[in-house]
């Protein structure tokens, strides 16, 4: 081979490994102040829904040096001071705009992207009206909590081609990923069960609490704080226990099934169907629902088992391997630990991702490829927490057709895939 | 916390009939009745409440209940509750997932008696059980003057979709009112979708190349091109080129969605071709696209830069 092809031969593959390796599409030349991005090239975010998680991610994003947030929204007064507090001490100004009402700050066209950490009922509508109003998105889990609606979010975010991200950030946490690829790449043999955890309560109750005369609507919005959900007198109980009641908090199929089935999904190779069959398991609290895939593993639930939250174990015919928050993976054959810097260099070689998931949405708002937890993979995900909890509230068995996306031969469960909304919201 | 309490008699038959299995911390799991017997029973019981003094609380629990094991016989009761300012949504609640022509009926004839809110509530509804014979009704709604409701008329209009949909719609991009524009634009697309579920190709593609033409939003416009490329086939090649070099971000940012959408090896070509025509930042963006279609052995060999080592 001669020296000017292999000149030009390594040049292009220095060039496309770069392109490849280095997920932030940034020049260094325009990099401005103190390595942030020049404002020109900066994505410009909105935070809505400002409460713990909210505030925890919104900083998170705010740290990335191509992201510039301008707003933030909350019904409540006390959050909107505190993420607007939050937001102009970063950039040592008082600029940050805050909204009681999201509507006010999706028709700013100024803005590229919104986080949305709303309380569970709000998750879809809020997303799906941000990507018709051009906005990409990233949302905290669940982002639904019924069939239509995840149905619903991916179609609108494949028609629009707008990013989403789910908040299921153990997609992209280095001990997580490294412990789905050894179940991905076959190192454990065929697979043949996933345990995954699930947490605490699986439902809450339904019950309205003795009304109170509501607060001034700038303290805190209740008409925007019920949202899509069945009207209910005022209390301020349900403010502070959100987990107090089914409309207010979708239950722990998908408090933790959101992240749990996800990894279980990935790593079986299903981000393009779920399981078939759903197994009661003649308890109250979930412990040990099964459900079954076409290829014949088991998701099997549990709320033992694991050190840390959220927990995933995958077993083959070659072995076994788990993860949970905190704790390092393991597996057997020990051994294959060994692989894991090898195998997450090769992960993000080839995939051109960052192990970080607010970095991989940011990366994904520029390049316009799906994010690690697109809403297609989130919506077939989620399924798993809608039928699961369909099948725990009915305490029998049901059958699921993934390609249909309805049960078979009963209509009781088919009937509880929607729920009409608080008008006027709509899907 | 103080709770509202039933009168016993209700509470005796509605704790049966609630569908959320409780888990509250202190209390024993209430248990959920059989699924599928004496339901009869039981909806009569619900009916029952629906039509006494009971209060709210009461009525929203039995709404929840027949929206699960509710029949025409529950309809009327649920229909009576429609113009009721606190109970019109929990009783759509009930009403929607019922599976008889009556919720339809009843939710046609609520468009006459209901207004503002509630009537945009009631079409919500509608759209979402796909009433076709709601259409004359919502199109006349389409130029209603509270724009709230014109807009859920188009939101109905798009998920029943079919061509008489269509062609209202299509009258409403150029009559609507600006505010009420963006509203009407998605409720095309949305109808496009339902043209091509039909078969219905051609229309469905000249609604999308008339909400490109229309005064929309820029990422509107994008999601009708979106359509437009890829119900064109392979003659949608050409059109997603135009979309490469256009000046309009929305515009091509789609096209670099598509590009990783649209398989084969005519659209690797044209993509490949129109890399050097591209300003070095869309082609860096273009060539991720490439790579993630598999196509990086398609990329063009880099030129040696000027100046560079060996």
């Amino acid at each position: 081979m001669g020296k000017k092809t292999d000149m030009t031969r390594r040049a292009f593959l220095r060039r496309t490994a770069a392109l490849v390796a280095v997920p932030a599409i940034i020049p260094s030349a325009a990099l401005g102040q103190e390595g942030r991005a020049a404002p020109s090239e900066r994505i410009v975010l909105g935070g809505i829904g400002m409460g713990g998680r909210g505030g925890g991610d919104l900083n998170w994003m705010m740290g990335q040096p191509d992201v510039q947030a301008v707003a933030i929204c909350d019904v409540r007064r006390d959050r909107r001071e505190r993420a607007k507090a939050m937001v102009d001490e970063r950039y040592g100004n008082k600029d940050c705009a805050a909204y009681r009402d999201l509507r006010e700050l999706l028709a700013r066209s100024d803005i590229d992207a919104v986080l949305i950490a709303t309380s569970d009922r709000w998750h879809t509508l809020a997303s799906v009206m941000a990507m018709k109003a051009g906005k990409d998105v990233y949302c905290e889990k669940p982002c639904a909590v019924t069939v239509a609606q995840s149905r619903i979010l991916a179609d609108t975010a494949r028609q629009y081609g707008r990013v989403f991200q789910a908040g299921t950030q153990r997609r992209s946490e280095g001990p997580f990923v490294f412990t789905v690829l050894l179940a991905r790449t076959g190192k454990l043999g065929k697979l043949s069960q996933i345990m995954v955890h699930i947490w605490g309560r699986l439902f809450a109750g339904h019950v309205w609490l003795q009304p109170q005369p509501e607060p001034p609507k700038e303290e805190l919005d209740w008409d925007l704080y019920l949202g899509p959900v069945p009207w209910r007198p005022y209390n301020r109980g349900y403010v502070d226990n959100r987990m107090g009641d089914s409309d207010l908090w979708a239950g722990g199929l998908h408090e933790w099934g959101a992240h749990t089935f996800d990894l279980c999904q990935w790593g079986n190779n299903s981000d393009r169907t779920s399981p078939l069959e759903y197994e009661f398991p003649n308890n109250d609290t979930g412990e040990g629902l099964v459900a079954r895939y076409a290829n014949g593993v088991e998701l099997v639930t549990t709320a033992g088992h694991f050190k840390g939250s959220c927990g995933v174990r995958f077993e083959g015919d070659g072995g076994w391997a788990q993860c949970s928050d905190g704790q390092q993976p393991e597996a057997e054959p020990k051994s294959l630990l060994d692989e894991q810097q090898k195998l997450l260099d090769e992960y993000v070689q080839q995939t051109g991702r960052a192990l970080d998931h607010v970095r991989d949405f940011f990366d994904c708002v520029k390049s316009r490829r799906l994010a690690a937890a697109n809403a297609e993979i989130a919506r077939r995900a989620h399924t798993i927490c809608h039928v699961g909890s369909i099948c725990m509230q009915l305490r029998r068995n049901v059958k699921w057709d993934p390609v249909k996306e309805e049960f078979i031969g009963d209509e009781e469960a088919n009937r509880m895939r929607s729920r009409a909304m608080r008008a006027p919201w709509v899907l | 916390m103080k709770m509202l309490r039933m009168r016993p008699a209700l509470l005796a038959a509605v704790a049966a009939c609630v569908f959320v299995a409780l888990s509250l911390p202190l209390a024993a799991q209430v248990a959920q009745p059989p699924a599928g017997r004496e339901s009869g029973e039981e909806v009569g019981k619900l009916i029952a409440v629906l039509q006494s003094d009971a209060p709210p609380f009461d009525k929203d629990v039995a709404c929840r209940r027949l929206a699960v094991i509710g029949t025409k016989d529950a309809v009327p009761a649920l229909a009576g509750l429609l113009a009721d300012e606190k109970l019109s949504d929990i009783a759509r609640y009930g009403l929607e997932p019922i599976p008889d022509p009556s919720v339809d009926e009843a939710l046609r004839a609520a468009m006459a008696k209901v207004k503002g809110r509630l009537l945009i509530g009631v079409l919500n509804s509608i759209g979402n059980r796909r009433d076709q014979k709601a259409v004359p009704a919502l199109v006349k709604l389409l130029g209603e003057a509270d724009q709230g409701v014109a807009a859920a008329a188009a939101s109905a209009l798009g998920k029943i979709g079919g061509l008489q949909s269509a062609k209202a719609l299509e009258r409403a991009l150029g009559s609507a009112p600006a505010a009420l524009r963006p509203a009407v634009g998605d409720a095309c697309l949305w109808c496009a979708r339902t043209l091509l579920a039909e078969g219905k190709r051609k229309d469905a593609l000249a609604l999308y190349d008339r909400v490109r033409g229309s005064d929309l939003p820029p990422h509107i416009v994008a999601a009708a091109a979106r359509g437009a490329v890829l119900e064109r086939g392979s003659a949608g090649v050409r059109l997603l080129v135009e979309l490469l070099k256009s000046d309009n971000q929305e515009l091509f940012g789609m096209a670099l969605r598509l590009a990783r959408e649209m398989p084969g090896a005519e659209v690797t070509k044209a993509l490949v071709a129109e890399l050097a025509n591209l300003p070095v930042e869309r082609r860096d963006l273009l060539s991720q696209a490439l790579r993630d279609r598999g196509e990086a052995a398609a990329l063009p060999p880099v030129s040696k830069p000027q100046g560079a080592g060996s």
